[in-house]
This record gives C-alpha cells, sequence and structure tokens, in this order.
C-alpha cells in the first residue's frame, strides 16, 4: 500500500504520546477492516474504510491504509456483493471528505478496482498520510482540546490552516472546536472560508447546515443541508429528512413533500420515510398517496403502530369506519397507551355505534391529556422558578 | 424604471391578474380599507410593558350593533388598558361610532355613557330586556359591564342591578335564550387567574428575554352562565347547571343548536386544554361531550390553543359545523357536522391546513363574501407573542388576515392574495366580525389589532344578488336569537343561526346575509324560532333587507342601497 503513517514536526511530549497511541490504535482498529475484507464481508470494510477517512481525532487516520490493503487483497474473490453504499450509511450519511469523495463515489458505483486506485491516489495527497506540516499543528491543536485549553488549540488549528489552506480535516476541526467553545458564528465563518478554499467539502455543508439551525437561521440551514445531501456518497436521506423538517417548520408543506420523495428513493427500506411522507401528504390534502406510503411502511414492519394509526385515521376521515376500528385497534395494541390511537379508535367506535366501548377509551384519553397538562405545567412553573431565581442572582433553583 | 414605464408595469400586472382571475374563474375580491376615511379612529391601548402581563397580549375585541335602531349597523370597540402603568391606562377608552349611513361614522362614545373601566377584553351585544334596544355586555381583567340602551343614543351601567358584574379575566360572551323563556340569558367565558401582583418570569433571565407567559402557567377558570330572571336582573346559575364543573382557558364563544335538538348548546374555544362543548341535558343542565363529538381536540387527541370561533353550516348538508382559530404550525381547526353530536375534523380535506400553519388565528367568520351562496371563510392573525422571532425565526408579530373562498364539495381555497389591499395588511389580529355597513348587499369586516388602529374593510368586489333578513321576536326573544332561518334560492338551501356573540371577543351584525348568486329571488324562506313557531315566506325578491316579524312573516322591504 505503501501509505506512511505522518512523520509530523513532533514538538509536544503530548503530541508525540497522542501519535504513538494512534499508530497502536490504527494497528487494532485495523483488524477487524481487514478481517471485513478477507472474509468477503465488504460492506462491513467500506465502513471501516469510512471511518478511517473521517479523521476529525488524529489516530483515526491511520486506518485507511490497512482497510484499502485488505480490500485491496480481496479484489480476487470480490463477487459484486457490494451494490451500494446505502446499505453502509442507512442511518448516517457518508459524506466524505472532499478529497476523497470521487473514490467513494466509485466504490458506490461498484467500481471497486477504480475506487481503490482513487483512494490511494487521494490518500497520498491526504495532510494526514503526507507528513503535512500542518499535521503536527492539528494533532497539537487537538491535544490541547482534549486538556480543555481552548486558546491554545485554536491557536494551533489556525496555524495549520495558514500553512496548509486545503487541509479540510484542520479546517473542519477548528470549526468544531469553536462551536464547543459556544462561538457559533465564528464557527460559521470558520466553515464559510472552508467552502471558498475548497468549494467540494460536502461535510462543510453538513455542519454549517447545523451550525444555522442552532441560531435559528433556518432557511439558510436548509439550503446548507440540501447541499450536503447533494455531496453525500450515500446516506443522504437523513439529510433530506432535515431538509423536510425545515421546510415543515417553515409550513412549506409543499416543499417537505418533495424532500422526502427524495428520501423515500434514496432510502426505499425505512419504514420513517414512508411515514413522514405520508403525514405531508396529509397534510397537503393527498389521502389516497398518504395511504400508499403508509403501507410502504406496513410492508417493510407490519407491526409499524404509526403505519396502522395513519391508516386508521384515512380511513376515518373517509368514513370508511369499520376500516378505521381495524387498522386504530392494530395501532393501539401494537402501542399501548398512545392517546392518538386511543381517540381516534374512541372516536370511529362511536361512529360504528360502539358506544361502550368507546367511552372506555375516552376516559382513557381524559385521564392522559389531564397528567400531561399537569406535567406540562408542573414543567413550565419550575422553568419559570429557575430563571426567577437566575434573576434574582441566586443559584438554588438551578 | 421611469414614471410612465411604472404606469406601464402596473396596467401590465392589472391586465394579467384579471387574466389570470378569468381563467381560473374566480371573482377578484376586493376589501378596501376605509378606517381613516369613515372616521373610526381608534389606536388600541395593550398597555405593552416589560413585565409582559399576559393581558397584554389578548385583547381586544369588537361588534357590530345597530344601537340606534336607524338600519344602519354602528361600531363598538373595547379598549384595553394598563396593568403596569395607570397613566397608560387612563389613556384607554371604549369607542361606540354611530354609522351616519353616508359611509362615515361619528364617535359618539362621550355621549354614550360608555365608559372605561379596568383592561377591555370582548363584549357581545343583545337585548336583553326586550324593549327593542340593543344592550351590551363589556367583558374585562377583573370587571365586566353591562349597559342598558336607554334609547336616547346613550347607556346606563346596569351591571350592579342586573348582578352579572363576574370579577375574574372575562372574555368571549354571548347572548342566547338558553331555556327559551323569551328573553336572552348570558353566557361568560373565563381565561385564567392570573394575579397582576406576582407575574411570573416566563423567559430566558441570563439571556435578558421575556416572552409572554404560556396560558397554562395560570390556573383556569370556569366559565360563568347567568340566567335572565326577566325583570332586569339575572342569577349565576354556572354551578346548578354544571357549567362550573369545568375549567378551561376559556377564550372564544359560539352558542348555536349542533345536535339539532332545538336546544342551544355552547361551545368554547379553550386556550391549550381541551374546547368544552356544552350539552343540554335538562333544564339548566348541561355536560360536556366534546371529546365525545370530536370537537375537544385535533386527530392525534391533543389540545390545540383555541382562541376564536364560528358556526355554519358551510358544506350545505344541514348540519352546524364548526372553526376555531389556532397557534401557528397547529393548522386552524374545522369541524364539520355528521349529525347528531358528532363532528369529524375537516381540517386537511377542506384546504385549510397547510395554509394556515404560519399564522396565530384569533377573529374568524363564516361569511358569503362574493354572494354565491356558499359560506367562506376568514382569519384575522397576528402572534401571541410581540418578539416571536426570538422563539422561532421568521415568525412575525403581525401577520395577515386569510380568506378562503368556498368552491363547493366542502373545500375552500385560498384567495387572499386577491382579497383586495385590506387583506395585505399585516397587523397583530385580534378580532374579526362581518356585517354589512353601508347596506349595499355585500358583507364588510371589522377587524381588532392589538396595540394597533383597528380596520374597517368595505367590501367592493363584485357579487352576485343577495337578501338580508333582519329578525323582531315577540314570543320569542326580540333579536330572535337563537332562531333558524333556511333560504332557498336557486334550488340551494342555505342555513343560518342567529347567534349574538362569536369570533374572538366579538359580534357579527345579527341580520342575516344571504349570497343567491345569479338567482334574482329566493323561492321560500323559513324562520323557525326559539319559540317553536314557524314562519315561511315564499318567492321572496332579492337585493333587499326585507324583517321578518315573528307571527307575522316579512312586515318591512328595503332595497339595498347601491
Amino acid at each position: 500500500m505503501g501509505i506512511r503513517f505522518a512523520r509530523v514536526a513532533v514538538k509536544s511530549v503530548d503530541t508525540r504520546r497522542h501519535l504513538m497511541r494512534a499508530v497502536v490504535t490504527a494497528a487494532i482498529l485495523a483488524i477487524p477492516a481487514v478481517a471485513s475484507a478477507q472474509r468477503q464481508a465488504f460492506v462491513d470494510a467500506v465502513a471501516e474504510l469510512a471511518q478511517a477517512t473521517e479523521g476529525v481525532y488524529g489516530d483515526e487516520g491511520p486506518r485507511v491504509g490497512p482497510a484499502l490493503d485488505a480490500m485491496s487483497r480481496a479484489l480476487d474473490t470480490w463477487d459484486g456483493r457490494l451494490e451500494s453504499l446505502e446499505e453502509v450509511a442507512r442511518g448516517m450519511p457518508l459524506v466524505p471528505l472532499a478529497i476523497y469523495r470521487r473514490g467513494f463515489e466509485q466504490l458506490a458505483g461498484g467500481e471497486l478496482r477504480p475506487a481503490i486506485a482513487e483512494l490511494r491516489r487521494a490518500a497520498s495527497t491526504d495532510p494526514l498520510v503526507t507528513g503535512s506540516p500542518s499535521e503536527a499543528r492539528r494533532v497539537q491543536g487537538l491535544v490541547y482540546w482534549a486538556e480543555s485549553k481552548f486558546d491554545k488549540t485554536i491557536e494551533q488549528l489556525e496555524a495549520a490552516i495558514r500553512l496548509n489552506p486545503v487541509d479540510e480535516r484542520s479546517r473542519l476541526a477548528l470549526s468544531r472546536v469553536l462551536t464547543s467553545a459556544g462561538r457559533d458564528i465564528d464557527a460559521q465563518r470558520v466553515l464559510q472560508d472552508t467552502l471558498r478554499v475548497i468549494p467540494a467539502s460536502g461535510r462543510a455543508h453538513w455542519w454549517l447546515a447545523t451550525s444555522y439551525e442552532r441560531v435559528n437561521r433556518f432557511a439558510d440551514a436548509r439550503s446548507e443541508f440540501e447541499q450536503a445531501a447533494a455531496h453525500a456518497v450515500a446516506g443522504s436521506a437523513p439529510l433530506l429528512g432535515a431538509v423536510a423538517r425545515l421546510a415543515s417548520g417553515a409550513a412549506d408543506n409543499a416543499g417537505a413533500v418533495d424532500v422526502l420523495r427524495r428520501a423515500v428513493a434514496a432510502d426505499p427500506a425505512n419504514a420513517e420515510w414512508h411515514r413522514l411522507l405520508a403525514g405531508a401528504y396529509l397534510l397537503e390534502d393527498h389521502p389516497d398517496d398518504a395511504l400508499a406510503e403508509f403501507a410502504a411502511a406496513l410492508r417493510i414492519d407490519p407491526r409499524d403502530a404509526d403505519a396502522h394509526l395513519g391508516v386508521g385515521q384515512i380511513h376515518l376521515n373517509a368514513g370508511r369506519n369499520a376500516e378505521a376500528v381495524d387498522a386504530l385497534r392494530r395501532a393501539a395494541e401494537l402501542k399501548p397507551n398512545s392517546i392518538e390511537a386511543e381517540y381516534a379508535l374512541a372516536t370511529a367506535l362511536t361512529r360504528v355505534g360502539n358506544g361502550r366501548e368507546a367511552a372506555r377509551y375516552f376516559e382513557h384519553v381524559q385521564q392522559v391529556q389531564r397528567q400531561r397538562q399537569t406535567d406540562r405545567r408542573r414543567q413550565l412553573l419550575l422553568d419559570i422558578q429557575r430563571e426567577e431565581a437566575a434573576l434574582r442572582g441566586g443559584s438554588a433553583a438551578r | 424604471m421611469n414614471v410612465s414605464g411604472c404606469r406601464f408595469a402596473a396596467a401590465l400586472i392589472a391586465v394579467v391578474a384579471v387574466g389570470l382571475g378569468e381563467v381560473h374563474g374566480q371573482k377578484p375580491a376586493g376589501f378596501i380599507d376605509i378606517t381613516n376615511g369613515a372616521g373610526v379612529r381608534f389606536r388600541h391601548v395593550n398597555g405593552a410593558s416589560s413585565d409582559k402581563y399576559l393581558a397584554e397580549t389578548i385583547g381586544s375585541g369588537g361588534l357590530f350593533l345597530d344601537f340606534d335602531n336607524d338600519g344602519w349597523i354602528d361600531i363598538f370597540l373595547v379598549d384595553g388598558g394598563s396593568l403596569a402603568d395607570p397613566a397608560v391606562a387612563r389613556q384607554a377608552r371604549h369607542r361606540l361610532f354611530k354609522n351616519r349611513g353616508d359611509g362615515t361614522f361619528a364617535d359618539v362614545t362621550a355621549a354614550s355613557g360608555i365608559r372605561h373601566a379596568g383592561y377591555g377584553m370582548g363584549a357581545c351585544a343583545g337585548d336583553y330586556d326586550n324593549d327593542g334596544r340593543v344592550d351590551l355586555y363589556v367583558t374585562g381583567v377583573g370587571a365586566n359591564t353591562l349597559y342598558r340602551n336607554t334609547g336616547n343614543g346613550s347607556f346606563t351601567d346596569v351591571t350592579r342591578a342586573a348582578r352579572v358584574g363576574a370579577s375574574a379575566w372575562s372574555t368571549g360572551c354571548a347572548f342566547a335564550d338558553l331555556d327559551k323563556d323569551g328573553d336572552l340569558d348570558l353566557f361568560v367565558a373565563n381565561y385564567v387567574s392570573a394575579d397582576v401582583r406576582h407575574n411570573p418570569y416566563c423567559g430566558n433571565a441570563r439571556l435578558n428575554t421575556r416572552f409572554y407567559c404560556h396560558p397554562i402557567v395560570f390556573e383556569p377558570l370556569p366559565s360563568v352562565v347567568y340566567r335572565n330572571d326577566g325583570h332586569g336582573t339575572f342569577s349565576d346559575v354556572s354551578r346548578e347547571s354544571g357549567i362550573a364543573s369545568l375549567r378551561g382557558n376559556g377564550l372564544g364563544v359560539v352558542i348555536a343548536d349542533y345536535d339539532d335538538d332545538s336546544w342551544p348548546d355552547i361551545f368554547v374555544a379553550n386556550d391549550s386544554v381541551p374546547n368544552v362543548l356544552f350539552r343540554r341535558t335538562g333544564p339548566w343542565r348541561y355536560e360536556d361531550v366534546a371529546l365525545q363529538a370530536g370537537v375537544a381536540v385535533a386527530t392525534d387527541g391533543a389540545a390545540r390553543a383555541g382562541m376564536g370561533t364560528d358556526a355554519a353550516d358551510y358544506d350545505g348538508d344541514g348540519r352546524l359545523d364548526l372553526v376555531v382559530t389556532n397557534l401557528d404550525f397547529e393548522m386552524f381547526s374545522l369541524f364539520r357536522g355528521l349529525g347528531g353530536p358528532l363532528f369529524t375534523y375537516a381540517t386537511p380535506e377542506s384546504g385549510i391546513g397547510a395554509a394556515t400553519l404560519p399564522f396565530v388565528g384569533f377573529g374568524t367568520v363564516f361569511f358569503d363574501f362574493d354572494n354565491d351562496g356558499l359560506l367562506d371563510v376568514a382569519f384575522a392573525n397576528g402572534h401571541m407573542l410581540d418578539n416571536p422571532a426570538q422563539f422561532r425565526a421568521g415568525a412575525s408579530h403581525a401577520q395577515r388576515k386569510l380568506l378562503f373562498r368556498n368552491i363547493g364539495s366542502r373545500r375552500f381555497s385560498d384567495v387572499t392574495s386577491r382579497a383586495g389591499p385590506g387583506f395585505a395588511l399585516e397587523k397583530v389580529g385580534r378580532g374579526l366580525v362581518a356585517g354589512d355597513i353601508d347596506n349595499d348587499g355585500d358583507l364588510d369586516l371589522l377587524v381588532t389589532n392589538n396595540g394597533e388602529t383597528a380596520d374597517l374593510l368595505r367590501n367592493d368586489g363584485p357579487s352576485g344578488h343577495a337578501l338580508v333578513v333582519r329578525l323582531i321576536g315577540t314570543q320569542s326573544n326580540r333579536d330572535g336569537i337563537g332562531a333558524r332561518l333556511r333560504l332557498t334560492a336557486g334550488g340551494r338551501t342555505q342555513l343560518r343561526e342567529v347567534k349574538a356573540g362569536s369570533s374572538y371577543l366579538g359580534q357579527n351584525d345579527v341580520r342575516q346575509h344571504f349570497g343567491l348568486g345569479d338567482a334574482t329571488r329566493a323561492e321560500r324562506l323559513e324562520v323557525r324560532w326559539p319559540s317553536g313557531r314557524v314562519d315561511v315566506a315564499q318567492d321572496l325578491a332579492g337585493d333587499a333587507i326585507v324583517t321578518v316579524r315573528e307571527g307575522s312573516g316579512v312586515v318591512d322591504r328595503r332595497a339595498f342601497a347601491k
């Protein structure tokens, strides 16, 4: 493979110790990736590879080499079972560093040999691997961060960026450190600069999105999540889900429908996207489309109580009360104490003339409502007590 | 662009807009803000303070009434006050505007004897003593007032003698003949128990960001119902009737016969707790059937922030439906009557769901703005918080109103953008009531705004024929409150029920308006009075205001002022 561990100009004892630990850790962590590749568990091997390139914290980087080596050795027995990286990143978006993106795209397309060649080429320019002078600064900065020395951390990371302006990892690390220090605006500025220097940084888009959302810049967050999703090699559905959530928050239900359709297309085996899309369809008064999506969710998981509830509510609204009772009974059985299901079931039972059973559910719904109201009030009153104590300068209520 | 260029562009836009309207077969509506020109000079004093007393953001309302019986509806506007600053409180003054009949109004407050007290909230009007003159009840924080209309343009405070001066924080109110004995009883919704001496701090002290508290922080209050004893006095029968057994954060009230059993039922929109529907179970006995009826909560079984409300048969099936305004991201609630005491949550199917998501709704009214014979619905909106952007980015305190046109088949279409400049105004909307201020046969709107001027919106949109019906009860209460009208025109039968109190802290013109569309005559008008008597008139010419006297039928007809 020929990938060297970073030979950086290490000045700090802590940093040296850290890098030594990284080497040892790499050897240990590479074992599962190698083993996965050798037993043809390519999905797992690629997952290891994806994690290896994360490199947010320095000791993960060395895993790139062993994982690639293992995959390369296993090529002869490659049988094409790696159909898509979607499996790898179903619940977690795979938004690689810009330099690795093309390689991962090839992996996603099943072009294994070109992918490994491309990943090797990219690794050969990775500061983590090449021993770029910026890497020592980055590692030093991360050590300081571990010691909660924020000013020194920032100083080192800024130095790393000055030494190597296209060191995406250092830029991302700096933004994360600033965010952790509550300096959201500064973190955003770093990420914006990163995108100016490295426009293909999907991670910068992603982190910028989360940062914008944290400070209530929802429209900007939505735009950045869209960009991040476009840069995701796999697992774009959660990012699209974030876009849908922000669209709903902006009362753009048509936009939510559109983006949830894309999420379903990106991850059709996930019932959650079908359910969310169904809910958005209902808001748009497209009950037939909603019913189809709830049905799709139930094909994936027949015990999905929320999907049964959705089906029941659609039947109820359409006056198909008997069908509604069936679906809502199932929902109530699968999700005991769900007042949403019980209320809908009680309503349906009332309409089919089963008032006695309906009364039982209504009573329980009322009990739960009262309890929730009491709990909510108690929580609000606690919040008030805490703030009033803060106002008085006291800390007793904290 | 130079001036001529601007004119050209404006003309082009106008042509395109008209063209689009024609393509879609929809008549453009035009509500024009005539507030200043009409002389309705009123700026609501909300007393907004850094203490963020909840009352500052709740009020206030207003109503249409014909206090001088001249056939032109007048305006009463409730003013707020201040809980923080007595000097500001002194600036608050309710206003009574007399309709001169020429498109202008005269401020006759000083001569009316109506005085401001406490912190005003809402009002309702009804002729409780059946003397032919409409009386006025004003709610507020800590003090309600009943004004008896003395007939010479002035009112007398008879609260103490009538025994209707509830001392809680009262909001919506409605007159109705609940026991059908021929005189109007009074229902008053109460909100919460908020002690101004211990105003909680809601917000973030560290960030020095204070919000108006959520109402659930405070103790909810029971509503009050007063039985009219018939001698100028009322009795509080809240406890024995079962009304007092339920506590809620009551705001909007609308009384109507929802289950069609000929007895009035009482619906109260509650803020953040389940709505209540008091159904009569016997003489002065009520039980809450809202949950079973399907109007307490939305489909998820969770309560919404109920604000304003109205009841009408919007889908023409002969059953009353309900609309309730809610907070943003809750959608406004439309409950379609299924018959008997059952309703279905019809918000998504109606087309008002997604369109109301961004709005905090207050006043609402079912009304046929384009006289096509189908009831449309309008909403006045404005955020509860005066700093909502700190809570949710993009949220605004002032919001525009919404107008939904009934397009049949139980669906509405959002026509706000074509509703004229009056609907483009972004204000902190609260009350919204409808009435024909110029007696021209189409319904105009009055909007109250928190801390701002009120809006009087004249309906200048092209419209079809119409008929307005004024009732005079003889055996029943004088204004025919609670009467049911069924008018058949062009083969379609429309239902109305006369209400004295609805929307948010207000009341519509009690005359009943029917759009006739292309029909110039109504084939049949049936009035079922609270007394049980039924008057029927056949073949009524449209484009007029007709007066129906109980037992005598149509006794007067006046052509619309065009």
